[in-house]
């Protein structure tokens, strides 16, 4: 006991986690965009996407091909990739429109999983083994690569702050009351002569916009892409669950989703992850389940229960 | 030139006839009663003439303009405003902003809706409405949070906001309260003293002869009597179409 009592204190090793935080806070970034992407179409205009990944697997593939095969600027390839994703987002709006709450979420779900599928097959984007980029030029701003993470930081965290002042901006007008009488009773929006189709497209398009150009920025960023990556159906449920478990609709839904679910995700990974029989997963999985039983409406509603608790007394 | 033409107006669901060949005219600046019992084909008849259904044959016109094939938002934009048999009113908007949902859309761009605010103006007169409708203090209010009978004049103040010409009203009064009704019939009577032509469906007599000046009575997708109030509160046909066939017939 004495011996053990002399020996001297186990000193602290010192890790340097800096990077790793600031990859955890970019990837947050990252979906605080998807989220308010998402929310455009979802939250406002009602239309329950499932098939956003193939929007964000088409600006990856649409810069990355542009940057590897004719040498074009990520940059200009960011603002196609937007263009391509909002084309696609357009022609498949034609038909899907038509139908309505889950048979169009579920539309959308075998719409990105037959892009996904296409990618995968066709040997001019990859296939399976996908793309690598031209990570021998880094760092080039011109290719927007850079060996620092900092850089990215910056670029998301001007996508994350541009588009929720876009949101804040729907919020406040006009547009935004026509999305939410279309997504509370399109009838009756119409019948008001608010035309259900045109603004839907609208947000639609202005969403798929903004998701590949996310793709973009992601594909610059991991510096590797493949269908499984950037196309995922997962990737797409994330889209929705960022701001469905923030609070829907809202400008701060998606921003607290995402600053709450992607550490979350994170810490069962690193804390279960290492098992390797999935048990992270299943921890993640009940953590959502429990905090959306808890919060039906999104961790929003805490701020309205508060605030409704204050306004309301309770009877003594 | 009247203002609404329906001439001829067919529509049927698989085997059923709901409109069987009607004609109406409405001339500007009327209000006009369309009474007849339940599945009779009033609302489908509204449907038609808002852009809701297309009619199998026939045609609609609005000042001699072809209402056929047009969307309901297109018909609203031509100035035809509706309210529906059960209120549909935006419930998670507030009173103000479900009557700012409804100001005139007319050649508006999806970027122009993006870019601002409703202005002053608009809002002073959506809040003008509100006060209209005696809502003006619960214009911040959720529209689920109001009662069945204001949510019935929020409608109404929603569809006039886009200043429409003619206005389709189906059974304005119905699960109203009667000082709601009161209030809701004062109202309809000062919106038509403005110019606004009315065409209202409505079930309580009382309320529809003493409002109308001119009334159509439908029975299985026809038209059976057309006149003045106080001819078709006695007309034969009418009082069949509610209540069977008279006695005697029946006995024979």
């Amino acid at each position: 006991m004495a011996s053990l009592s002399r020996r001297p204190p186990r000193r602290r090793r010192r890790h340097d986690n800096t990077i790793y935080y600031e990859h955890v806070l970019v990837i947050c970034l990252v979906y605080v965009v998807l989220g308010q992407a998402w929310n455009l179409v979802g939250g406002y205009a009602g239309q329950w996407s499932l098939g956003h990944a193939a929007f964000f697997g088409l600006g990856a593939y649409t810069s990355t091909l542009l940057l590897l095969r004719f040498n074009v600027s990520p940059w200009l390839g960011m603002v196609a990739g937007g263009f391509v994703a909002a084309a696609v987002a357009c022609a498949i709006a034609f038909p899907c429109f038509k139908l309505r709450t889950h048979y169009f979420a579920m539309a959308t779900l075998a719409i990105g999983e037959t892009v996904r599928v296409l990618f995968l097959a066709s040997d001019w984007t990859g296939g399976a083994n996908g793309l690598v980029l031209p990570v021998q030029r880094i760092p080039s701003t011109r290719d927007m690569l850079w060996a620092d993470k900092e850089p990215y930081l910056l670029i998301i965290l001007a996508m994350a702050v541009a588009m929720t002042l876009v949101i804040v901006q729907v919020e406040r007008s006009r547009l935004g009351i026509y999305l939410r009488a279309i997504n509370q009773d399109e009838e009756a929006a119409a019948r008001l002569g608010i035309d259900p189709r045109r603004y839907k497209l609208a947000a639609l398009a202005g969403s798929a916009f903004v998701t590949g150009m996310t793709g973009t920025f992601y594909a610059q960023y991991t510096t590797y892409i493949d269908p499984f990556s950037v196309m995922a159906p997962m990737l797409s449920v994330r889209m929705v669950l960022v701001p469905v478990f923030g609070g829907l609709g809202t400008v701060a839904g998606p921003i607290i989703g995402a600053f709450v679910l992607i550490p979350l995700s994170e810490t069962v990974r690193v804390v279960w992850g290492g098992r390797g029989i999935g048990i992270d997963q299943v921890v993640y999985g009940a953590i959502i389940v429990w905090l959306t039983l808890w919060m039906p409406g999104g961790v929003i509603t805490l701020w309205r229960r508060r605030r409704r608790a204050r306004l309301v007394p309770r009877a003594a | 030139m009247s203002l609404l033409e329906v001439s001829g107006v067919a529509k049927h669901f698989g085997g059923l006839t709901a409109l069987a060949g009607v004609d109406i005219t409405v001339e500007a600046g009327e209000i006009v009663g369309l009474i007849g019992p339940n599945g009779s084909g009033k609302t489908t008849l509204f449907h038609c003439i808002a852009g809701a259904l297309m009619p199998d044959d026939g045609d609609i016109r609005l000042h001699g303009q072809s209402l056929l094939g047009v969307g309901p938002h297109v018909v609203c934009a031509r100035g035809v405003g509706r309210t529906f048999q059960l209120v549909r009113v935006f419930p998670q908007l507030s009173a103000l902003d479900n009557v700012l949902a409804g100001q005139s859309h007319r050649a508006e761009s999806v970027m122009g809706a993006f870019a601002g605010a409703s202005t002053s103006a608009v809002r002073r007169r959506a809040l003008g409405l509100l006060e209209f409708m005696g809502l003006a203090d619960h214009a911040s209010i959720s529209a689920s949070e109001l009662s069945y009978g204001q949510q019935r004049l929020l409608e109404l103040a929603t569809v006039l906001m886009g200043e429409p010409e003619l206005i389709l009203l189906d059974e304005p009064t119905a699960g109203v309260n009667p000082v709601l009704v009161d209030r809701l019939l004062a109202r309809l009577r000062e919106i038509n003293r403005g110019g606004t032509t009315i065409v209202l469906i409505e079930h309580n007599m009382e309320a529809v002869m003493g409002l109308s000046s001119r009334m159509y009575a439908l029975a299985m997708g026809r038209i059976i009597a057309e006149g003045p109030p106080e001819a078709l509160r006695s007309n034969p046909a009418v009082l069949e179409s509610y209540f069977g066939p008279p006695r005697e017939a029946r006995r024979r």
